[in-house]
């Protein structure tokens, strides 16, 4: 045998050891659309049917077009057969009883716990996010338990929790469990509150807004730049859907997270807490929350207490009223003041409500009304 | 009688200094690679995969140039290359502090490494096609050999003295002009002016410069190199940031971490009277320690303090300077408390305070009802698989060393153990006990602890504890390399690729490669794959080894030089006797040259790891017969390549690469080693039979 003969050979080989490889995933593909649906799988809302079977997805503004047998950017909406399904319908990876001061919501029934829930899957990916390991995973690398809206409801019940929190991961990728969840609570008595980035359409947004209580909106940035390069997403639909929410008169609440050297500029709390004023007004807390290294951001100091200190002063000389600071334990900036008169309100130890003055929405002192939701 | 010239000073010299520098350069930019890529030591392989590629490529493509030239060359890309990993994240755009994705890790290795390695690689043919007579690339790998062993000897003893990285390129740049330039007259200046720049510091502020840019937009304050790796500190506020070789060790001050790791061990043992602490950087915890108890301090060195503030100190005679395992296995004193505290799981150095060696060596340690508290980061109960399965092998660990464990869930999650099976205390005991001890802080106080420990939490934890991961052998489990993957969604289609259906295919491959090459009409064709072979070998024993010496001691960066410097003294041992001896007995010469020696080593090694070696000479002996092999084999096969010396360095560089991808594509991450060190020892028995029937 020639050297020359070998190696074609040998290439040839390879190649025949290669290909019932693509021969067998053709006939798998084959084999699943054929297949009855899976478990936790539910026909999806939010799309349209474009040509070739090919679906655009119309949740959130990424608008992805998903063949058949393919999944969205958020790894958990799928297009079978020209059909749109979630993939993660009931499928909860994480389920926890939170204070609700943990969300964080400080004018939002303070004091109370809220049954928290998460599927996997996220429609951005924050390089620092600090709950990754299930946003940024498919939902079959993920453990999970199987509960309906209906036991969702129940649990929240049994462990004495006054709301549903869609919390952790993004729950606009799972929009169709917390839809029916929120619905079932409604009619049980069990309020729902919305963690989100706000990276979503207009249209679920609006359904959304009929069944939630309150929504606390992660506004990663100010900065547009930011958002495309940190996140993988943009900033300008996150804007439009705090309108949206405000408009609505839906509670709102947001949470900044300082990331030392990318978004602490005192430029960009500025520009921060004029938007905020111009176009949500004074009343809608924002809190400023330290960072701490997470993700693929492991590398870089954790936010320190000055910064978000300088932060929550401009935004108070801008006219905000409620700014606070996170995620640094018994800081003074974690309490509630009276805008007007100064007074402690509610006195909290981390996540612990210690004291709340607040009577009837009101200051005690000064009788000024607070605006939140009290009780 | 053969024309072979054996005081070919010019071809050894020359080949010595190639091999200096090589190996030189090949130390310290590993250093600076492997931080590059976020401390994980398994992509080393990587690095060395991509060296000898390239390295490869020179010597097969490269025929004949001037060595001088090529030295000028070396001179000027062995800086560019190094300054490129201080700025790579900068050039590629990478926010500051970005892990980098395995992309960005894989093009910035390759631009570095293309020039150097290319060079140096043509610089071996080049040298060897300089020397007179018969043999040439034999002899040509012998003085290159040479060359490395001495490297490897001085790198170490240059970091051992903490030396600093950009230091030795300079010196190296300034030896490459040296050796390059003839006349002495510029030759001494330019050694002169370099003495001067170094003596007086320019190498230090040409290092911190580069740490400047690299670290913004935060404030670089200093950094300082020990004789493990690089320490350096940035300033933001208040707050100092220590990292370890660009990776964040921790920030200074940084409270709640402190409270995590003393409280709960607190808690469940107020009465104890000593605690010892392993990765807890002292600031978090030393206020919190009540003066009764007193604390010590482990860690591996102490040249970072004086990145700190002085307040920031621990008290002196707390502090043991010693490697972790090193302390616990000389340690005299029965202790009450043991707290470890793991990072993110990237790099062996983490993973080996993980390992049931490591914690029954901790248990050996604690004193009768003694505790071990051992926090890592487990972002509150939501496991991707790759940390689950770390977790849950922790925890078998444990369960196989103390009967009483009580799992505390949360961001970190701690599991407290005790030798004590009934120990199980109570949450109402436990907050009893918090309101006692006036456990009252804003973050550590009776509510947290209760919402740590509620039912429906632990229910939860114990219920993903569940399973069967098994530690089979201390290198077949690639966490580092799987949980950096898993980060960036890379990990799982590797996953799928390395089975144990490829390794089966490869092995019968390769058998049936080694059986038919005999049958080539080229009888040169046998000798290339019997170098073939012995590249592969060498290379896997070196990688494993250094992978070994990590785990076991924890000085792989330190041990870098002396490790591929005892690689290399087989080397020279196995080259001078491969090209200065001549074997008479064809039996003895067909044991020797083909792959008897390697398929002894690894059937000893197949059944050796059976029984984990633990000790870290038992490495470095193999590296060094490794060596001998690797050498012996390639002169002797080497010796009818005389017109074309690159091609069998090309071929033996490219074993190498093959060693490098099995040593981690399919070894680490899936499959025990003892697989392969068994198929890669029925390939070398049936390069033997095709070598025998092939004789004469």
């Amino acid at each position: 045998m020639q050297r020359r003969c070998f190696i074609q050979s040998t290439v040839a080989g390879a190649g025949l050891l290669l290909l019932p490889d693509f021969v067998q995933s053709s006939e798998e593909r084959a084999a699943a659309a054929a297949k009855p649906r899976p478990e936790f799988y539910y026909p999806a809302r939010f799309y349209a049917k474009l040509e070739n079977g090919i679906i655009e997805c119309r949740l959130c503004p990424r608008r992805c077009r998903v063949s058949d047998l393919e999944r969205g950017y958020c790894g958990v909406r799928e297009n079978i057969g020209g059909e749109y399904f979630t993939c993660v319908y009931s499928r909860v990876c994480s389920a926890n009883t939170d204070p609700i001061e943990k969300k964080p919501f400080f004018h939002y029934l303070p004091g109370t716990f809220a049954f928290s829930v998460a599927t996997a899957g996220c429609n951005l990916n924050c390089r620092f996010c600090q709950n990754w390991s299930i946003s940024q995973f498919r939902p079959e690398d993920i453990p999970a338990m199987k509960i309906s809206p209906s036991q969702c409801v129940k649990q929240a019940k049994e462990s004495g929790c006054v709301s549903i929190a869609y919390t952790y991961s993004e729950p606009t990728v799972f929009y169709e469990y917390m839809f029916d969840c929120a619905g079932e609570g409604k009619k049980a008595g069990v309020k729902s509150v919305l963690v989100s980035a706000g990276f979503i359409e207009k249209e679920p947004l609006a359904a959304l807004l009929d069944v939630v209580d309150a929504v606390k909106i992660d506004l990663k940035s100010f900065s547009d730049d930011y958002y495309r390069r940190i996140c993988n997403g943009r900033l300008q639909p996150v804007l439009d859907t705090l309108q949206t929410i405000k408009a609505r008169g839906v509670w709102l609440e947001i949470v900044y997270l300082v990331v030392p050297g990318l978004n602490d500029s005192d430029k960009e709390f500025i520009e921060l807490s004029k938007w905020l004023f111009a176009n949500l007004g004074p009343d809608v807390p924002i809190h400023f929350t330290r960072f701490h290294p997470a993700y693929l951001m492991n590398n870089i100091p954790m936010t320190p207490q000055s910064t978000l200190e300088r932060a929550t002063a401009i935004a108070r000389s801008e006219g905000i009223h409620y700014p606070y600071i996170g995620n640094v334990f018994g800081h003074r900036e974690e309490s509630t003041y009276c805008h007007k008169c100064g007074r402690r309100l509610i006195h909290r130890l981390g996540f612990q409500v210690a004291e709340n003055q607040i009577r009837n929405g009101r200051c005690p002192d000064c009788r000024i009304e607070i605006p939140g939701i009290w009780g | 009688m053969s024309d072979r010239n054996p005081r070919d000073l010019g071809l050894i010299f020359g080949s010595f200094n190639l091999g200096f520098i090589s190996l030189s350069v090949q130390v310290v930019l590993a250093r600076l690679a492997v931080s590059f890529s976020g401390g994980n030591e398994i992509y080393l392989s990587i690095f060395f995969f991509l060296w000898l590629l390239f390295t490869g490529m020179g010597a097969f493509l490269i025929k004949k140039i001037r060595p001088r030239n090529l030295f000028i060359l070396l001179a000027v890309f062995v800086p560019v290359s190094a300054v490129q990993f201080f700025l790579t994240d900068k050039i590629y755009g990478l926010p500051a502090g970005q892990l980098p994705p395995p992309h960005l890790y894989l093009f910035g290795v390759i631009v570095s490494l293309f020039p150097v390695c290319f060079i140096s690689g043509g610089l071996f043919s080049s040298v060897a096609f300089h020397g007179r007579g018969e043999g040439r690339s034999s002899r040509a790998y012998w003085g290159e050999a040479i060359g490395a062993l001495v490297a490897g000897l001085l790198t170490t003893i240059y970091y051992l003295a903490g030396g600093r990285d950009i230091t030795l390129v300079i010196c190296l740049a300034i030896i490459c002009l040296a050796v390059a330039i003839p006349p002495k007259f510029i030759k001494v200046p330019i050694i002169m002016i370099a003495l001067f720049c170094l003596v007086f510091g320019f190498d230090a502020g040409l290092e911190n410069a580069l740490l400047k840019i690299h670290y913004q937009p935060f404030k670089f304050k200093d950094s300082v190199s020990s004789r493990l790796i690089r320490y350096d500190a940035t300033t933001s506020s208040e707050l100092t940031t220590l990292y370890a070789s660009g990776v964040k060790l921790a920030d200074f001050p940084d409270e709640i971490i402190g409270q995590e790791i003393f409280y709960w061990p607190y808690l469940m043992k107020p009465e104890m009277k000593d605690i010892a602490f392993v990765g807890a950087e002292f600031h978090m915890v030393d206020r919190l320690v009540p003066k009764n108890i007193k604390r010590t301090y482990i860690f591996p060195e102490n040249r970072w303090y004086r990145l700190l503030n002085e307040g920031q100190y621990p008290p002196e005679m707390n502090v043991w300077l010693k490697d972790p395992i090193s302390f616990f296995s000389n340690n005299k004193r029965k202790l009450d408390a043991i707290s470890i505290t793991a990072g993110r799981l990237l790099s062996f150095y983490d993973y080996r305070l993980e390992t049931h060696r490591f914690l029954s060596l901790c248990r050996n340690n604690l004193a009768a009802g003694g505790i071990l508290s051992i926090s890592i980061p487990a972002y509150d109960g939501m496991w991707h698989p790759e940390l689950r399965k770390r977790i849950v092998m922790l925890h078998r660990n444990l369960r196989s060393l103390f009967p009483g464990i009580r799992i505390i869930p949360g961001e970190r999650l701690t599991f407290i153990c005790s030798d004590d099976p009934l120990w199980k205390p109570e949450l109402a005991a436990l907050l009893e006990r918090c309101d006692n001890l006036q456990l009252r802080s804003p973050y550590f106080n009776g509510p947290m602890i209760s919402s740590r420990l509620n039912d429906f939490k632990l229910h939860q934890t114990l219920k993903q504890l569940e399973g069967d991961e098994k530690q089979p052998h201390l290198l077949s489990i690639g966490h580092g390399l799987a949980y950096y993957l898993s980060q960036f969604g890379a990990w799982y289609g590797l996953r799928g690729f390395a089975s144990l259906y490829t390794i089966v295919t490869l092995l019968i491959v390769g058998i049936i490669i080694t059986l038919i090459s005999g049958n080539f009409a080229d009888k040169r064709f046998l000798p290339l794959i019997n170098i073939f072979y012995f590249g592969i070998c060498a290379f896997l024993i070196e990688i494993i080894a250094l992978f070994y010496i990590q785990i076991l001691g924890g000085y792989m960066y330190l041990a870098l030089g002396m490790i591929m410097g005892l690689f290399m003294a087989g080397m020279v041992l196995g080259a001078f006797w491969g090209t200065y001896i001549s074997f008479k007995q064809p039996l003895l010469k067909i044991i020797l040259g083909s792959s008897m020696i390697p398929y002894v080593i690894f059937t000893v090694l197949g059944l050796l790891s059976l029984l984990q070696p633990q000790c870290e000479w038992f490495w470095l002996l193999l590296v060094g017969l490794a060596g001998i092999a690797g050498g012996l084999g390639y002169t002797t096969n080497a010796k009818s390549f005389d017109n074309r010396p690159g091609l069998p360095y090309g071929i033996d560089l490219a074993g190498a690469m093959v060693g490098t991808t099995i040593s981690v594509g399919l070894l680490v991450a899936t499959i025990s080693y003892e697989a392969v060190f068994l198929a890669i020892s029925l390939i070398g028995l049936a390069l033997f039979a095709t070598n025998w029937r092939t004789r004469g």
